[in-house]
């Protein structure tokens, strides 16, 4: 059961692994072709990364959303205006 | 100075006078007063947060840190950091950022506190409470001056929160508050100082924490406003900017030093509590290119039942605690540091559990694993500069109940933190009587263990043949016996117990943990040992006799909570040692004649795990003996390094077990 963003049920696989997309592009630094998008925590907190496999170069660095469930929790309020308290 | 790497395309130590001028506003002279006065603004709300605050996990055993953070919502940086329990220190500034970032900075005043204590927002585990006060400077949020401190109780179904085996979700822990406004224009904000106190079993301790954590961002904030006013707000952002490019530099630098290529490592959790006979699987990928690097920990088990999965934030702590430590432990850590390296949790892993699961035990547990993998990948990567395991469990038994001493009862809730030791390295022995590596906290000293708590302590010491043999070796164990003088609530959150700490490059592996009660008043104690004959075993593995069996034996869990013990129970830990660096019989023999003459090795241990003998009557090594012995030795490489882990009656009196 999923409700994304509050409640997931444990996993059915034993171990997990990230998937990294790959991505017809090429790395700007070292002009690889084995560039892959995947879920990353960065410096700058969850990210999704698109990077070269061959020298790790960042090519972009994509805000997380709730969709892939990365980060996993997202509280229901995100969205609302605050008041003064919060 | 370590800033030598290249950053863009001109490194700071490449820049002229007049570059470094124009790039961060100031000169370089400055710029290191700004840098070092902000670390000093920290240790000032560090202290002030230790000297005022009600706990004795607080005042004692420094489970807190402090941090000046720079920047808006999104881009919210941590500057400088000091003193602390790294776990805190290194989740801070994710934490920090999530709390800003929900809140928004457009909602802040001047006087404004925020507080949050939700793993799932880059924190720990419930019990750490984050503050957060903005500092405004000409009307905007410029800085922001926090802290993040454990609180003893935060409710939930079991004294302290450490529910082993017996809590699957977080709700069952306590209460969880996301970020809320705690002081407002400086008064407190009666609604959620109420959330707290009343959700908590000791609402006076919380109370005067939570004011002391207040204080202690006044205290930040007071000497953030000076540099302000001294420097003019300009000149300190360029000074943050330097701050933050510098920690970055060297952290590339260190990472450049480090040999290209994937290095892979895994290790195992003993269990969760709740199925006690599986272990748990961490795995590791450290990806080295040029000055960057990537953790990816692919391969990982799922989230288990037991409240020891980790959140990401805790697991990113102890990842890059254990790769700062390992790769450039000197720099003063700050955001720039983090900038080169990416951590890769697989969602619904042990490294990055899927809300709602708990995760209370997770701070000591999982964030410790993550950390050993860590360590082991990057031994391969670089053994000169690596370490054999540290105890990497900062096992925790946790009483509480009613203290009656005073006639006048009152709740009371000790977390009482184990120290062990670290493994041996390359260039030294093991550091002896430290917490694991992520933890860095202090320890209560009994006295006021004894005065703040209904127990009394009475045995703590080295364990003689304990420690992981090694060229050098690992620090040795240690062992606790505290009695309780009213009944008590108990659980164990605790590791290594099925499995003792690893050791590096042919050194040996250090005993595992365990935890006994004592039934009879008049028990013996020596270096650290009773009689296996006066122990109830309880958690650890065990032969059918009852005797620690780290090879072999039955595992009984290291995980519980919910057991009730009455008053004049004793319980006994005996914590891990830290692993061996190297092979033991390259081990210089006067070190091994140091280590019998400090009781830290028999001369039983010395011949068997050393090859060195010591003569029987008198403090000198029998050269010609041990010359002889280490050629057998040597002859039989497959001979395996062994300690022993129990002594009998006998040994209490003829120092051979019978």
């Amino acid at each position: 059961m999923i409700l994304k963003g509050i409640y997931y049920s444990r996993p059915t696989e034993q171990y997990l692994a990230v998937e990294r997309a790959a991505v017809a592009e090429r790395c700007p630094e070292c002009g690889g072709d084995d560039v892959r998008r995947y879920p990353a925590f960065t410096s700058s907190g969850p990210k999704f990364v698109v990077k070269c496999q061959r020298c790790l170069a960042l090519v972009r660095q994509e805000e997380p959303n709730i969709e892939e469930a990365h980060p996993p929790f997202w509280p229901l309020t995100r969205q609302w205006d605050c008041t003064r308290a919060g | 100075m370590t800033d030598t790497a290249v950053v863009g395309s001109r490194s700071i130590r490449e820049l002229s006078d007049a570059e470094f001028a124009l790039r961060y506003r100031c000169d370089r002279i400055t710029a290191e007063i700004i840098r070092n006065a902000m670390v000093m603004a920290v240790r000032h709300m560090t202290n002030a947060l230790q000297r005022s605050s009600f706990s004795p996990i607080i005042r004692d055993q420094r489970d807190m840190a402090c941090g000046i953070f720079e920047g808006a919502a999104e881009n919210v940086d941590v500057v400088a950091l000091a003193e602390g329990c790294m776990l805190h220190i290194a989740t801070a500034p994710y934490n920090v950022r999530e709390v800003v970032k929900e809140y928004g900075n457009e909602n802040l005043r001047p006087g404004d506190v925020i507080c949050c204590n939700d793993p799932y927002r880059g924190g720990n585990h419930i019990l750490d409470v984050t503050l957060v006060r903005p500092v405004f400077v000409n009307g905007k949020p410029e800085f922001f001056t926090a802290n993040r401190a454990h609180h003893n109780d935060m409710g939930g179904s079991n004294p302290g929160g450490w529910n082993g085996g017996s809590v699957s979700t977080i709700y069952q822990e306590g209460l969880r508050v996301g970020p809320t406004l705690l002081y407002a224009d400086d008064r407190p904000v009666r609604s959620t100082f109420n959330l707290f106190l009343d959700n908590t079993r000791l609402p006076h301790n919380s109370l005067g924490d939570l004011r002391a954590q207040y204080g202690a961002c006044v205290v930040g904030e007071r000497l953030l406003h000076g540099l302000v006013e001294k420097y003019g707000l300009d000149v300190v952002k360029g000074a943050v900017e330097y701050v933050l490019d510098h920690g970055e530099q060297s952290m590339r630098a260190a990472i450049a030093a480090m040999p290209d290529g994937d290095f892979e490592f895994e290790d195992y959790l003993d269990d969760d509590g709740f199925e006690t006979d599986k272990h748990i699987r961490y795995r590791c990928r450290a990806m080295i290119r040029g000055d960057r690097a990537e953790l990816d920990f692919s391969g990982t088990e799922r989230q288990c039942e037991g409240n020891i999965s980790g959140v990401w934030s805790i697991n990113a702590s102890g990842a890059m605690i254990a790769f700062k430590m390992v790769v450039d432990p000197w720099t003063p850590l700050n955001a720039g540091a983090f900038r080169p390296v990416d951590l890769v949790f697989p969602a619904g892993s042990m490294t990055n559990c899927l809300p709602p699961t708990s995760h209370a035990a997770s701070n000591v547990v999982s964030s410790e694993r993550t950390a050993s993998v860590v360590y082991g990948a990057l031994a391969k990567a670089a053994p000169e500069r690596a370490f054999a395991e540290n105890l990497s469990s900062t096992g925790i038994v946790c009483w509480g109940g009613e203290d009656t001493r005073s006639g006048t009862p009152a709740p009371f809730v000790n977390m009482q933190l184990s120290f062990g030791s670290w493994g041996g390295t390359a260039a030294s022995d093991g550091l002896p009587y430290c917490l694991s590596v992520v933890g860095n906290c202090s320890e209560i000293p009994v006295e006021i263990l004894e005065i703040e708590y209904p127990f009394i302590c009475l045995d703590k010491e080295f364990m003689i043949d304990t420690a992981g043999p090694g060229r050098f070796r690992g620090g040795p164990g240690i062992t606790y016996t505290n009695r309780a003088l009213v009944d008590c609530e108990v659980s164990l959150s605790c590791d290594r117990m099925r499995y003792g700490p690893w050791g590096l490059e042919g050194g040996g592996a250090s005993l595992p943990q365990a935890l006994y009660e004592i039934e009879e008043d008049d028990v013996p104690y020596r270096l650290g040992w009773s009689p296996v004959e006066s122990l109830r075993p309880i958690s650890g593995r065990f032969d059918e006799h009852g005797r620690a069996d780290p090879r072999g034996g039955v595992y009984k869990t290291s995980k519980w909570s919910h057991r009730h013990l009455p008053a004049g129970t004793t319980l006994r830990i005996t914590n891990a040692a830290g692993g061996g660096y190297g092979d033991p019989r390259e081990r210089e023999p006067w070190r091994v004649l140091e280590d019998v003459r400090n009781e830290l090795v028999s001369r039983e241990g010395a011949r068997r795990n050393y090859g060195v003998v010591v003569k029987d009557d008198a403090w000198e090594v029998d050269e010609a003996a041990t010359a002889r012995l280490r050629v057998r030795l040597a002859n039989d490489r497959a001979s395996t390094l062994e300690l022993d882990a129990w002594r009998d009656a006998s040994w209490f009196e003829t120092g051979s077990r019978g």
